[in-house]
C-alpha cells in the first residue's frame, strides 16, 4: 500500500507582536497534528524561539526549511521569510516593522500555495493598519487572496460543526451597507457559497438561508424596502431554478429558533449579523475559510488580541481547528467523486 | 421582616394566542405570591376557560378595581373588562375583538399605573395585525405606552439573567438606525440603562458599549461613527460617574457580558442586541430534542412607569393548546416585582 501524502499546510504567523505565533505555536504542540498534515510555517524561526520561551513550551521542535519546497514530513517545518532585521518583537505592540514582516511571510507563502509548493494557507491575525501599504492596500487576507488568485468573486464563509455563514459585505462601513447590497452582489455570493458546499463540504443539494437586511426582515416594507426590492424577488428567481435557497428570514428570529440547524448554509447581508451569532453559537472552534478561490485558505476567527498577546492567555482551539479544517476542505476538493 | 409586595398589572394579551395561558401558568406558582400582588387585567371568562384547559388548581376572582384583590396564592385576581363575546371567540385568530381587547387591556395597565393605583405593569403578547384591524395605528407595545405616558425619550431594554442589552434605535430600517446613532441618543440610552440597572440593586453598573460598524470601526478604518458620535458619548457619561466603556467590536462582546464581564451592552441597532439575547435566550432541551423558550424578557426603560414585557409573540399556532412554556412571563413578573422594590433577588 502507498503511504498516502499528507497535505502541506502552510501557516502565515501572522504579526508577531500579536497572538499568531503563540496560537500557532500552542496548536501544533499537540503532535498528533502531524499524523494527518505537514505543517510548513511562514516567519521566522527566531520569532518561534521567542515565543516558544515566554510560554514555556518544549514539546515544539522544529526544522528550518534550507531549500525551497523541501520539508520534513514528520516534523514543523519553518520558512525564514524575514531576516534578523525585521523589528524588534514586543508583544501587545503594534509596530510598521510587524506590520511589514507579516506581508513578506503572506505573500511568499501565497506564492508557494500557487507554485503548488504547499496544498492550503491558514493565516494567524494580522494588524490591518501596520501591514497596509502601497504593496498592501487592502482591507484584510480575504481581498488581498482574491486579487492575488484572480478569483472574479469569493466568501468570506464562517465555519463550525454547528452553523456555517457567509457574508454578502465584509469590512465596511454600516452606513454603506443598503448600497452594496444589489441583486447581482448577492446572486454572485449564493453561488460562490453553494458551490463551495458541494465542492469543499460534499453536500450533494445544499439547502441556503438567506437573511434580510432590516429588523424582522423589513416586516413586509414597514421597516426598510431592501428586502421587498432586492432580496425576496432574487430568492423566488433561484428557486424557479430549482435551487433550495430560502428567506429572507429575520436574523433574529432565525437564529433564536435554531432554524439555521436545518440549512446547509446561511448568507448574512453584513459582518455582524453573520458574526455576532457565529461567535456565539461557534465559541472556540469556529474557522473562517475564503470559499471561491481556486485555492484553499482558512484562518482562525479572532485578530490579534494585543492586550493579550505574550501573556499565555490565547486560546489555540480555533487556530488548531483552521488547520485540520484546511486539510479537510484540501482532501474534499481532491477526492475523485462523482457530483460536484 | 415583611417584604413589600408591589401590585402588578399584568395585561394578559390578546386572548387569542398564549398571553393568557402564560399569565395563569406563572399564577400557579407559590413564589410569585411572595414578591407580588398579581392583578391580572382581562376577561374572566378566559382565564377560567384557560385555566379548565391546563388543569390548573386555581380560582379566579373577578374584581373591578385593585383594592378588591385578595392576592393569595391558589386565587388569581382578574380585573374583569368583560371585551369577549364567547360565541365568536376562537383561539389562533386574527380578530377586530381581540385586538380591541388587548388594546384595551394595555391602556387599562397604564391608567392604573398613572394614577399609581398599582406599582408595576407587565404585558402579555398583543397581535399587532389584531391591534391595527381595531383602529390603534400602533407599531407595538413601546409605542402604545410612549404616547399614553407622553414619552419621548425611552428605549428597549431585553433581558435573560444577566445577559442585558439597551438599545440607541429599534423598529427601523437599518439605513435609519444609522442616522439615530448621535452623542446625545447614545448618552441617553446610557445613562437610562444605568438608572434602570440601579434600581435592581446593581450598585455600580458595568456598561459595555458597542460600535456601530464591523470591529467597531478599526480607528474610522470602516467607519466614523464611533470617534464622532459613540465614543464621545461614553467621554460624557464618564464625567457624570457612569462605569461606561467602549466603543468594543460587536462581534466579540457579547461573549465577554456572557461571561460576566459587564451588567448591560449598549446596543446601536436593532437586530444586534436581538439576535445574541434571543439566540441565548431560546434554549435547546437534549433529552426531549426540541427548542424551549423564550426566556427573556423586555423592559422599557424611560417611561414614567415601570413597564416589563415578555420577549415572545402571540403564538398563533398554539393558543388554547395548554401547551405554551410560561418562562418569559415567569421572569417578567419577577423583574417587574424588582424594578417596583420588593427585595426579590
Amino acid at each position: 500500500m502507498t503511504q498516502i501524502q499528507k497535505p502541506r499546510i502552510g501557516i502565515t504567523l501572522g504579526d508577531y507582536n500579536g497572538v499568531g505565533p503563540e496560537v500557532v505555536i500552542k496548536a501544533l504542540a499537540d503532535n498528533r497534528l502531524l499524523n494527518l498534515v505537514t505543517p510548513v510555517l511562514y516567519g521566522s524561526g527566531k520569532v518561534i524561539s521567542f515565543y516558544k520561551k515566554l510560554l514555556n513550551v518544549d514539546e515544539f521542535n522544529f526544522s528550518q526549511v534550507r531549500n525551497k519546497g523541501q520539508f520534513a514530513p514528520k516534523s514543523i517545518n519553518v520558512v525564514n521569510s524575514w531576516g534578523d532585521d525585521a523589528g524588534e518583537i514586543i508583544p501587545g505592540k503594534a509596530s510598521k516593522e510587524s506590520g511589514k514582516a507579516s506581508f513578506i511571510a503572506l505573500k511568499q507563502a501565497s506564492e508557494e500555495l500557487k507554485e503548488g509548493i504547499i496544498d492550503a494557507l491558514v493565516t494567524a491575525p494580522i494588524d490591518k493598519h501596520t501591514i497596509h501599504s502601497d504593496e498592501f492596500p487592502f482591507k484584510g487576507h480575504t481581498e488581498f487572496l482574491t486579487q492575488f488568485f484572480e478569483a472574479s468573486e469569493s466568501l468570506m464563509f464562517m465555519i463550525s460543526e454547528k452553523l456555517r455563514v457567509g457574508l454578502v459585505t465584509e469590512h465596511i462601513p454600516v452606513k454603506d451597507i443598503a448600497a452594496a447590497i444589489t441583486k447581482e452582489k448577492i446572486e454572485a455570493k449564493l453561488k460562490v457559497m453553494d458551490a463551495s458546499l458541494r465542492k469543499d463540504f460534499g453536500i450533494i443539494k445544499p439547502k441556503i438561508a438567506v437573511l434580510g437586511l432590516n429588523p424582522h426582515a423589513g416586516d413586509n416594507g414597514l421597516l426598510g424596502l431592501e428586502e421587498e426590492q432586492i432580496i425576496r424577488p432574487l430568492i423566488s428567481d433561484q428557486k424557479n431554478k430549482g435551487r433550495l435557497v430560502f428567506g429572507p428570514f429575520p436574523a433574529d428570529g432565525f437564529f433564536a429558533a435554531g432554524t439555521y440547524l436545518k440549512y446547509d448554509g446561511v448568507l448574512a447581508m453584513y459582518h455582524d449579523q453573520g458574526l455576532v451569532p457565529f461567535k456565539s453559537v461557534a465559541f472556540e472552534d469556529g474557522v473562517n475559510f475564503t470559499a471561491g478561490l481556486p485555492v484553499v485558505r482558512t484562518s482562525p476567527d479572532h485578530g490579534t488580541g494585543y492586550a493579550i498577546a505574550g501573556k499565555n492567555q490565547a486560546h489555540e482551539g480555533s487556530m488548531r481547528e483552521a488547520i485540520y479544517k484546511a486539510a479537510e476542505i484540501f482532501k474534499h476538493r481532491n477526492e475523485p467523486s462523482k457530483e460536484k | 421582616m415583611e417584604k413589600k409586595r408591589p401590585i402588578l398589572g399584568i395585561s394578559a394579551g390578546d386572548p387569542a394566542g398564549v398571553g393568557p395561558e402564560i399569565t395563569a401558568k406563572a399564577l400557579s406558582l407559590k413564589e410569585i405570591y411572595a414578591v407580588c400582588k398579581p392583578l391580572v387585567v382581562c376577561d374572566a371568562k378566559i382565564i377560567e376557560q384557560i385555566i379548565g384547559i391546563c388543569g390548573l388548581n386555581l380560582s379566579v376572582n373577578a374584581v373591578t378595581k385593585p383594592d378588591e384583590g385578595k392576592y393569595e396564592f391558589g386565587t388569581v385576581d382578574v380585573l374583569d373588562m368583560h371585551n369577549i363575546d364567547e360565541a365568536t371567540f376562537r383561539f389562533n385568530e386574527v380578530s377586530v375583538m381581540t385586538g380591541k381587547a388587548s388594546f384595551e387591556y394595555v391602556a387599562k395597565v397604564i391608567e392604573l399605573a398613572k394614577s399609581k393605583m398599582i406599582d408595576a405593569t407587565i404585558t402579555g403578547p398583543i397581535h399587532k395585525e389584531a391591534i391595527q384591524k381595531a383602529g390603534f395605528h400602533f407599531a407595538g407595545h413601546t409605542e402604545i405606552y410612549a404616547a399614553l405616558t407622553n414619552t419621548k425619550d425611552y428605549t428597549m431594554m431585553l433581558a435573560d439573567g444577566g445577559f442585558r442589552v439597551a438599545h440607541v434605535s429599534t423598529h427601523v430600517s437599518l439605513l435609519d438606525a444609522i442616522k439615530r446613532v448621535k452623542k446625545d441618543r447614545v448618552l441617553k440610552v446610557i445613562q437610562l440603562a444605568n438608572d434602570a440597572l440601579k434600581k435592581i440593586d446593581i450598585k455600580n453598573p458595568r456598561i459595555a458599549v458597542a460600535g456601530l460598524n464591523p470591529h467597531a470601526g478599526e480607528n474610522g478604518l470602516f467607519g466614523k461613527e464611533e470617534i464622532d458620535e459613540i465614543l464621545p458619548a461614553i467621554e460624557e457619561a464618564k464625567k457624570l460617574n457612569i462605569h461606561a466603556e467602549g466603543p468594543f467590536p460587536p462581534d466579540t462582546i457579547f461573549p465577554k457580558m456572557k461571561g460576566g464581564q459587564y451588567d448591560i451592552v449598549i446596543c446601536m441597532y436593532h437586530d444586534q442586541g436581538h439576535i445574541p439575547t434571543k439566540l441565548l435566550g431560546f434554549n435547546y432541551n437534549h433529552e426531549k430534542n426540541t427548542w424551549e423558550g423564550l426566556s427573556g424578557v423586555n423592559i422599557t426603560l424611560g417611561l414614567p412607569i415601570i413597564r416589563v414585557s415578555v420577549d415572545h409573540g402571540v403564538a398563533f399556532d398554539k393558543g388554547g393548546k395548554g401547551e405554551a412554556n410560561p418562562e418569559s412571563m415567569i421572569q417578567a413578573i419577577r423583574y417587574g416585582a424588582r424594578l417596583a422594590g420588593s427585595g426579590d433577588r
